[in-house]
């Protein structure tokens, strides 16, 4: 079965932001933008975290996915600040497919089996941030990595899936941001543990961390944030009007359809004709010059 | 000469709410296949749509209970014994078989005949489950039945037709003809399209299958316009499923 490549989008307000280790959040631009783009060129699905959202205690990104779902035909994930059944009713009923949960989690496991009985299985993602810690062990981390849980993070995932959860999204806290690849012993001691499809997340600099993070580390989809990001920002530049845009020494960014061709070429089965187009369109009409 | 007035409205499509589905995708994927859509669980509604969408995320004993309680049960078969068309996805395809295996036998629409089982993944070897369950993710829709037919109007295209799964459970048709195309996973090749008459069933999510799937409720919201709400039942040679399953009882046939 085809491998996922799912692009993560990081939202805060009306806008797409990445993470810097050291730096904070930088702004890139508008996710309905990057969504439709990713769409156009091939890909498997779309995440959203609203990164704000454990401020506040609530997921604001309903406009943000009502008009990304009725635009764009993959399914589509959300995170960030989902407490309630009600929370996750109000992201699925304004066009979310599934919705990944961890603060809420974490403090009461049972939630997961709630929410599981309520929206089905294949609803509920159990997103775990994990960190490296000196024994050799991951303990689970929640707010973006900042909250020490003192679960572990193997025995957390293997309770979630008892518990009902459809997928897990792990989350390597020590990776995420900094271009350096995927923690892929993490990603491999999950996957061989759960039944369940384990989505690796956090690192990926190049097309070759995507590759170890299927092939050494035995993901079954893979959501990646800067490889892509930084692509689409200088495709969307070259749109007259537009900015040059800073970009971020670790990374050697990458097309969709680039990606999937070098996954293709090199073990990785996935959902790609080589006849698609480049990807290197003109951008939809509604979004030039925004 | 007078030009003919437009006697193709855009297709009035209802889709069910009983409180379990992806409303939202289904409509907006019925609105890019250039169909009006609404929501109803209504029978005097459901009386001016000329296709009827089952949507379903969830679990099959919940989603019955969902529909006793919403009074539905009788009001779908009759819709579906009456010849209207309609496509079921996803946990709405497995409500249409007799039972479904979850948590005990449960009773399911009753209007195809067959079941509904776990993909089993639960036989670990030394490093982990050999497939993960849910069944989550691009698969591949085999062309060569009814489906085929279909999805490719124009022969001589050998691209392979990929649709997104999201589901632990899949259904197993008692007649070799309800299977419009089948999906090979965990060692099993299902039925991933289900076609008896007016009734389609995709276990995939056409709505979120991009433009393939796009093309699947396009091609059905056309087949609306020319059956103007009418079709063929179901049923065998015009039998209620019912009393055909009783028989079949009697005769040892079913188990």
């Amino acid at each position: 079965m085809p491998l996922r490549i799912i692009p993560r989008l990081d939202i805060k307000g009306p806008n797409l932001v990445k993470g810097i280790q050291l730096e904070g959040l930088r702004v890139l631009g508008r996710p309905e933008e990057f969504a439709w783009h990713y769409y156009d060129s091939g890909a498997d699905e779309l995440l959203y975290m609203d990164v704000v959202a454990s401020l506040y205690g609530r997921n604001s990104l309903t406009e943000i996915i009502a008009r990304t779902s009725s635009e764009v035909f993959i399914p589509l994930t959300v995170g960030g600040g989902l407490r309630t059944l009600d929370d996750i009713s109000a992201v699925l009923d304004a066009g979310a497919d599934k919705v990944a949960v961890n603060t809420a989690a974490v403090e009461r496991p049972e939630f997961v089996s709630e929410a599981v009985r309520h929206f089905g299985a294949s609803t509920i993602v159990l997103s775990i941030e994990a960190k490296r810690q000196p024994d050799g062990s991951w303990r689970a981390y929640t707010d973006n990595g900042r909250i020490p849980t003192g679960l572990d993070a193997l025995e957390w995932a293997v309770e979630a899936a008892d518990r009902g959860a459809g997928e897990i999204l792990l989350t390597s806290v020590d990776r995420e941001g900094t271009g350096d690849g995927f923690d892929v012993n993490l990603v491999r001691a999950v996957a061989r543990r759960v039944g369940v499809p384990v989505i690796a997340c956090g690192g990926a600099g190049r097309m070759e961390h995507v590759r170890d993070a299927i092939i050494h580390g035995e993901a079954d989809a893979v959501a990646v944030a800067s490889l892509l990001h930084y692509d689409t920002v200088r495709w969307l530049a070259s749109t007259p009007g537009r900015p040059t845009p800073a970009g971020f020494a670790r990374i050697s960014p990458s097309s969709m359809p680039r990606l999937k061709r070098y996954l293709s070429d090199h073990g990785v089965p996935c959902r790609y004709q080589p006849c698609d187009p480049s990807g290197e369109r003109e951008p939809a009409a509604a979004y030039r010059g925004h | 000469m007078t030009l003919p007035v437009n006697e193709n409205p855009r297709p009035r499509i209802a889709v069910i709410d009983y409180g379990v589905g992806n409303l939202a995708s289904v409509r907006q994927a019925c609105a890019a296949a250039g169909a009006e859509s609404f929501v109803t669980r209504c029978r005097e509604e459901l009386d001016g749509a000329a296709g009827v969408v089952l949507p379903g995320v969830g679990a099959f004993g919940s989603a019955m209970d969902c529909l006793r309680a919403a009074d539905l049960v009788g009001l779908l078969r009759d819709l579906a014994l009456a010849g209207r068309p309609i496509l079921a996805i996803c946990l709405g395809m497995q409500i249409l078989m007799e039972r479904g295996a979850e948590g005990g036998d449960q009773e399911g629409l009753d209007l195809i005949r067959g079941d509904v089982v776990r993909f089993d993944n639960t036989s670990a070897g030394g490093d982990g489950p050999s497939f993960k369950v849910p069944h989550m993710g691009w698969n591949e829709v085999s062309t060569s039945g009814w489906y085929g037919r279909l999805a490719r109007p124009e022969p001589g295209s050998d691209a392979r037709i990929m649709m997104y799964f999201a589901h632990s459970f899949y259904t197993r048709p008692r007649d070799r003809e309800d299977v419009a195309s089948t999906t090979d996973y965990g060692g099993v090749r299902f039925c991933s399209v289900l076609k008896r008459g007016n009734i389609l069933g995709c276990q995939f999510h056409p709505e979120r299958s991009g433009p393939a799937g796009l093309a699947l409720f396009r091609a059905w919201a056309r087949g609306l316009d020319r059956q103007g709400g009418k079709g063929v039942s179901p049923v065998l040679n015009g039998q209620d499923a019912r009393t055909t399953r009783n028989r079949d009882r009697e005769a040892g046939v079913i188990c």
